[in-house]
């Protein structure tokens, strides 16, 4: 398909030509700012100076023999125990060195290694001697990882061609975005909560553009989603206030003052930034569903005038807003669902429970963002509708 | 109303800029407030600089050294010169100097503008302090020392400490002061470390003072404020004769270019026995292991920020196998690092320092045959089971009250246990009141112990040949302590049996005898000189009456307490002495005699009688006198099986054996159930070429 489109942008008639579409333009600069936000990323390192792991590396290895397995399946379902493993390792400097490596099961780490397994291990070589020290940190996930991201992008391709690809453009764009550009910067020192914002924007532009291309229901998402962002805003503030809860309550935040000392960064707006990109998808989702109805309505019926579309816009909104505001809701019953089982089972006093921090910034992500879902909908379908309808 | 028909493409990229702006200035809103952790110390100065005159001494500590015959000394002082005279208690002709050798201008590293600086130094209103250290090393075990710090043209006040030597000592233990967190002003954290300090020694004999970690918290953003923050831990006046044993904790040092614990060698003396296997490539950093001795224990300190050059026969392993190997004889081996294994606070499964502690350090020191662990960093008190290989051994030969071996598969009733099997981990709460966390980590199948009551805490540890015990206090708003959890390992004598004296040295100095124990039932024997008195009974004080944790406050995040402990009772034994000379007893007679024979009871050490309580004790007692013993009725043959049968009367048949009934029919087996077919959730496919291999 790819290649369909590079045939088309780069040959006509059996010529080269180079069809500068505005759209090429675009996957173009885009691509060559992910890059560049790479590089900056990788650069950007603040080195705080306190690396634990000095000396430790963790080569990939292949199980060759099961040395010794003491472990056995105790009472709560779990494999405890040891082995000791002979493990070829394939990466690294001893690439191709056959070692013996340690392997204990735990609660939290139930590796039970058999012949031809590939583990990551702990490898540390103690300077100065031949001696070293190897244990197994776990299985190998890295290139199942790759191969099932890059088969995901796949499936978007096969089941959506073009549109699936370009989403899928999208998404790496706002995780390239994220790790290489908001994580470097807010560590650096830069405000975390205007930050966000602004790079929030960028990931709605360019996500919506390189979907649906530079068309009026694109602006038209784009408005609705920052107005959503907006509504976020206030949402937060006003919940956050009322349960009393900011950014310095967070479980984190005793690792994070460390990093504080060190840097300047502004720690207690990183849950407002957390919320905002946790819930950018939603509210994109609903402004981009309004959007696209809503133009889809006009061109079906050219004569629709301004009240017809949004009433009709809100009509789906309605529909919509049903199984959205579930979205966000059970994602986030969903991560706590351990956490709800402990509670139930602790016999813990209601009282207490309800008013606990973690309670309160679950419903502060939950409610905040959905507020923004539910306002962004009327928002998006009113400049929908208004830049639709003819008259 | 906005026309968005006549605005153009430009006109959409304004609109999108406005609401961009918009929305930014309303982000700004309620969002929370910036957390920099500073807090206002810069005037913490005034309270602790004393009277510039370039010869004042601070910051004066003691350190143990590696045997009972060293003590180190560490002070800053205005002067160049300086030095310690020293002699026994007693004798002060007998007294030796101790030059300071290789002395130098007190550094601090920490700092944004000092960082990758070597000679930075730092300053205290003005005035440059040089450091001073020495120490001696032919000291005579368990000898009260004075001495005196002889500056330029100053001589401190005598100040005194005493060595160990014995069996039997006590020492202090304190978590986590970490001055200047945070949670409180620097003045009040060094105030509650100095109160802290005050309250161990009024009302414990002890011989040091233990700091699992963190003393202080360091600072990046300004180079004085680390230094004004140990000024603020050294201003304990107990430090001068109660000697401080330091363990390196995460925040002692800062991260930056490598300058961790860099301002450590400024403040604290090591012992000569410290290990000197160095970071890749660090020259300035060493690694803070060490190990002293004291009495009959090795204590070996570790720096558990880094937790490398240690298993597999690292390095770090080798000089803890070397010490050990030296001290062959010590009758405990206690391993003491900041960062805890088996924490209530932290997340077990995905923190990677305690992962690295639990597969590479457990271990080891579970193969070394450590006693204890002792721990801070978790800011809550907890006690683990005895681990091996990470699994809770909860059946333990737990002893009760009257010293009984008693089986308790929970592993969370009783407090004494024999010869343990596993390692058990103590994780203690701050000793400055700086800063608390909540119980987080649910109750977790390792902790056996875990409590929060938002107080300072303060523990004590008794040492005997034959029992380790630690009782940790919080100490309340109005200087009382009460106990948080007491526990002691008890080593079974030379003959494998339990030791005949489990004496209360262990326990606190004010505590007070209320009730005997022991239920004394009456006791019979054929003839008094056969009758069985017991030597001793347990008895009651009010430590062991209380529960031992408590419900803490309720509120946002501020989860507590679990059971209810109250027959703790650890075995405590008096003597009594029985009065066999008023006795209601004539040995004439040939009959059985019963009468109440009183003893008076001995309390042990440490206990006292407050409430001047009637230490007499009473036993009901049969015996028979020397003659004859009487042989009973006679019996006729059982009536009923099992039972004993009537006594013979004269003249009356006895009763026949009852006939035996016929026994009743079995009920009918019920034939088995067809087996149902497993639910459909994971076949197991046979196109699914692999499993799950993270499932058992």
């Amino acid at each position: 398909m790819k290649r369909n489109s590079i045939q088309k942008f780069f040959f006509k008639e059996g010529k080269l030509q180079l069809k500068l579409t505005k759209e090429f333009v675009f996957f173009l600069t885009i691509s060559l700012a992910m890059i560049a936000m790479i590089k900056y990323g990788v650069s950007n390192q603040i080195d705080f100076g306190f690396n634990s792991l000095i000396g430790v590396t963790f080569p990939t290895g292949r199980v060759v023999e099961v040395i010794t397995d003491e472990t056995e399946i105790d009472e709560t379902g779990l494999r405890m125990g040891r082995q000791v493993l002979r493990v070829e390792l394939l990466t690294g400097d001893q690439g191709g060195e056959v070692v013996e490596a340690q392997n204990t099961l735990f609660i939290g780490h139930s590796v039970h290694a058999e012949v031809g397994d590939r583990l990551v291990l702990y490898f540390e070589h103690f300077e100065g001697t031949d001696q070293y020290f190897v244990r197994v940190h776990s299985f190998e996930r890295a290139t199942a990882i790759y191969v099932i991201v890059l088969l995901f992008i796949g499936l978007l391709g096969a089941v959506f061609g073009k549109a699936g690809l370009r989403s899928a453009f999208g998404l790496v764009f706002s995780f390239v975005v994220i790790i290489f550009l908001l994580i470097p910067m807010i560590v650096g020192g830069a405000p975390p909560a205007m930050l966000t914002v602004g790079l929030a924007l960028l990931i709605i532009v360019v996500s919506l553009i390189s979907v649906m291309g530079f068309e009026k229901k694109t602006y038209v998402s784009i408005i609705g989603t920052t107005i959503g962002i907006g509504f976020y805003a206030i949402a937060y503030a006003l919940i956050s206030g009322a349960l009393n809860i900011s950014g310095a309550n967070v479980p984190e935040m005793a690792s994070l003052v460390v990093i504080g000392f060190n840097t300047n960064a502004r720690l207690g707006e990183l849950l407002f930034c957390g919320i905002l990109i946790a819930s950018l998808g939603a509210i994109m989702d609903v402004s981009v569903s309004i959007a696209s109805v809503t133009a889809e309505l006009s061109e079906a019926n050219p004569d629709a005038g301004f009240k017809k579309l949004f009433r009709s816009g809100m009509k789906i909104g309605r529909d919509l807003i049903g199984s959205s505001s579930n979205t966000l809701i059970l994602a986030f019953t969903g991560s706590f669902f351990i956490a709800l089982i402990l509670f139930r089972t602790n016999n813990f006093a209601y009282e207490m429970l309800i008013n606990q921090v973690n309670i309160g910034i679950e419903v502060l992500r939950a409610i905040s963002a959905s507020v923004a879902m539910v306002l962004t909908a009327p928002a998006t379908a009113v400049i929908g509708s208004r830049v639709y309808s003819k008259r | 109303m906005i026309n968005f028909e006549k605005i153009s493409k430009n006109g959409m990229t304004n609109l999108v800029l406005a609401a961009t702006l918009l929305v930014t200035s309303f982000s700004g809103v309620g969002v929370g407030t910036p957390i920099t952790g500073l807090a206002n110390e810069e005037a913490a100065t005034s309270e602790v600089a004393e009277a510039q005159t370039g010869t004042t001494i601070r910051n004066l500590s003691l350190t143990p050294g590696g045997d009972v015959h060293q003590m180190r000394f560490t002070w800053h002082s205005g002067s160049y010169e300086g030095s310690v005279r020293i002699w026994p208690q007693g004798s002060p002709d007998a007294y030796q100097i101790l030059e300071t050798t290789n002395v130098r201008p007190v550094e601090v590293h920490e700092g944004a503008e000092n960082m990758g600086a070597t000679n930075v130094v730092s300053t205290r209103d003005g005035y440059v302090y040089f450091l001073h250290q020495t120490a001696a090393y032919d000291l005579t075990a368990n000898t009260v020392y004075e001495y005196v710090i002889v500056t330029e043209n100053a001589t401190s006040t005598v100040k005194s400490f005493r060595t160990g030597g014995t069996d039997t000592f006590q020492f202090g233990l304190g978590g986590d002061p970490q001055i200047g967190v945070g949670g409180q002003s620097v003045e009040a954290d060094g105030l509650g470390w100095v109160n802290t300090l005050e309250v161990a020694i009024r009302d414990f004999d002890l011989d040091f003072f233990v700091s699992v970690g963190d003393q202080i918290q360091t600072m990046n953003n300004s180079a004085q404020t680390s230094q004004i923050r140990h000024d603020q831990l050294f201003a304990a006046p107990q430090l001068s004769s109660l000697p401080l044993v330091p363990v390196v904790g995460n925040h002692d040092g800062s991260g930056a270019n490598n300058t961790n614990s860099r301002m450590w060698p400024f403040h604290y003396n090591l012992p000569m026995e410290a290990s000197t296997v160095q970071r890749f490539g660090d020259q300035f950093y060493t690694q803070f292991d060490y190990y002293f001795v004291w009495g009959d224990v090795l204590f070996i300190v570790l720096d558990s920020n880094f937790r490398t050059q240690f298993a597999g026969n690292g390095p770090r392993l080798q000089f803890i196998e070397a010490a050990m190997e030296r001290h062959s004889d010590a009758n405990w081996v206690v391993a003491m690092f900041h960062h805890a294994t088996y924490p209530v606070y932290r997340d077990y499964e995905t923190n990677a320092a305690i992962r690295e502690l639990v597969h590479q350090w457990a271990p080891e020191f579970e193969r070394l045959g450590v006693d204890l662990v002792l721990n801070g960093h978790e800011h809550v008190y907890s006690r683990s089971h005895h681990m091996l290989d990470n699994t809770p051994q909860r059946e333990q030969q737990w002893l009760n009250a009257d010293a009984e071996i008693v089986s308790d598969p929970t592993g969370l009733n009783y407090s004494a246990v024999l010869d343990p099997t596993g390692l058990v981990h103590i994780s203690l709460n701050t000793a400055s009141g700086s800063g608390y966390r909540g119980v987080r980590r649910f109750p977790r199948p390792y902790v056996a112990v875990y409590n929060q009551n938002w107080r300072r805490n303060v523990s004590v540890a008794s040492v005997t040949p034959y029992e380790f015990s630690i009782a940790s206090y919080q100490i309340n708003d109005d200087g009382t302590r009460t106990l948080v959890d007491l526990y002691t390992i008890i080593r079974s004598d030379e003959f494998g049996n339990v030791p005949a004296h489990i004496t209360s040295v262990r326990q606190a100095q004010d505590e007070v005898f209320e009730r005997v124990y022991t239920e004394l039932e009456p006791i019979e024997a054929d003839t008094f000189a056969e009758l069985e008195l017991p030597a001793q009974v347990v008895i009651e004080t009010d430590i062991r009456n209380n529960d031992f944790l408590r419900s803490g406050e309720t509120g946002t995040n501020r989860s507590v307490t679990t059971a209810d402990f109250s027959n703790h009772v650890v075995p405590l034994f008096a003597d009594v002495a029985w009065d066999l000379e008023n006795i209601d007893f004539d040995a004439t007679l040939e009959q059985a005699q019963t009468f109440t024979i009183t003893g008076e009871l001995t309390l042990p050490a440490g206990v006292s009688n407050t409430n001047n309580l009637d230490l007499s004790v009473s036993m009901a007692v049969t015996t028979y006198g020397e003659a004859v013993v009487d042989p009973g009725p006679e019996l006729c043959p059982p009536t009923i099986p099992g039972l004993p049968g009537l006594p013979v009367i004269p003249g009356v048949p006895c009763l026949p054996p009852l006939p035996e009934l016929p026994s009743l029919p079995s009920l009918p087996t019920l034939p088995p159930l067809p087996e149902l077919p497993s639910l459909p959730w994971f076949p197991n496919l046979p196109w699914f070429p692999w499993r799950n291999r993270s499932l058992a």
